[in-house]
């Protein structure tokens, strides 16, 4: 699971390298953010242009990835492709998330 | 793993393949490679692949308990917007020989509390039109019917 990284007005902005968050890299995928994760506080932005499919273990991988951030941290999702949104929708957690359409957009929201 | 495509009217595609999630994974490009020579992925939609993904995980997890030497056997047929699916493996049953109920997962609790998993027989519940199973012979027998929405 690759991920490439970048801090923007003072946004940290993650963007996962893969196009599949499934069974075969859910747990890599919860690794690797908790690396990421450890000393941050501030606004990062898990960008999922890239991923065309996720199941039940990258959505996991995902809310663990959440869970991790300490509280004076807050963990927002863009550019779900309509697979990925489809599934945060059925599962309502699209309620438990910030999701933005776009980096952009993510970039323009103020905190 | 291994394949045979039927043409016709209709696509039927079967796979046999071992229980990891790596193979899981190949098999599913596999599927989608299939439609996709055959012209038929924007008519098939996407929510096939993850009703499949989510059963042949439950197969690999609990069938079988993560263990990597057991073997799935997957029948699909695609026609006229819909899929039939027969998934058979020769694993555990499945707990008291039911299918687990359609139950969401319950996010209404604190961030700390979310559950990470058990979204999987909610997600198969609500995208298929049928399910059902049956033990023969050591065998587990999953039979699933599914619409199939183009564009979705």
């Amino acid at each position: 699971m690759d991920f490439s990284t970048e801090q923007k007005d003072g946004l940290e902005i993650v963007t996962v390298e893969a196009d599949r968050i499934d069974a075969a890299v859910a747990i890599n995928f919860k690794d690797r953010m908790r690396e990421m994760m450890s000393d941050y506080s501030g606004r990062m932005v898990l960008d999922l242009s890239k991923v065309s499919f996720i199941d039940s273990s990258g959505l996991g991988a995902i809310v663990a990835a959440m869970k991790l951030m300490p509280a004076t941290g807050k963990l927002e999702l863009a550019g779900l492709t309509s697979a990925v949104d489809k599934v945060f929708r059925m599962t309502r957690m699209d309620s438990i998330f910030t999701i933005h359409a776009s980096l952009t957009d993510a970039e323009q929201h103020a905190s | 793993m291994t394949a045979e495509a039927l043409g016709g009217p209709q696509t039927t595609l079967r796979y046999e393949l071992q229980s990891t999630p790596e193979a899981v994974r190949d098999t599913l490009i596999a599927i989608k490679s299939s439609l996709l020579n055959g012209n038929e992925t924007e008519v098939v939609g996407d929510m096939w692949e993850l009703v499949v993904a989510e059963v042949l995980n439950n197969i690999v997890e609990h069938a079988y308990s993560e263990r990597k030497d057991g073997a799935i056997e997957v029948e699909l047929q695609f026609a006229n917007s819909h899929m039939s699916a027969r998934f058979v493996d020769y694993g555990d049953p499945m707990p008291d020989g039911a299918l687990p109920a359609n139950r969401p997962a319950d996010i209404d609790v604190p961030t700390q509390d979310l559950p990470e998993g058990g979204f999987g027989w909610h997600l198969i519940h609500t995208l298929s039109d049928s399910l059902n199973y049956e033990r023969r012979n050591r065998q587990n027998c999953l039979f699933l019917e599914m619409t199939l929405v183009p564009g979705l």
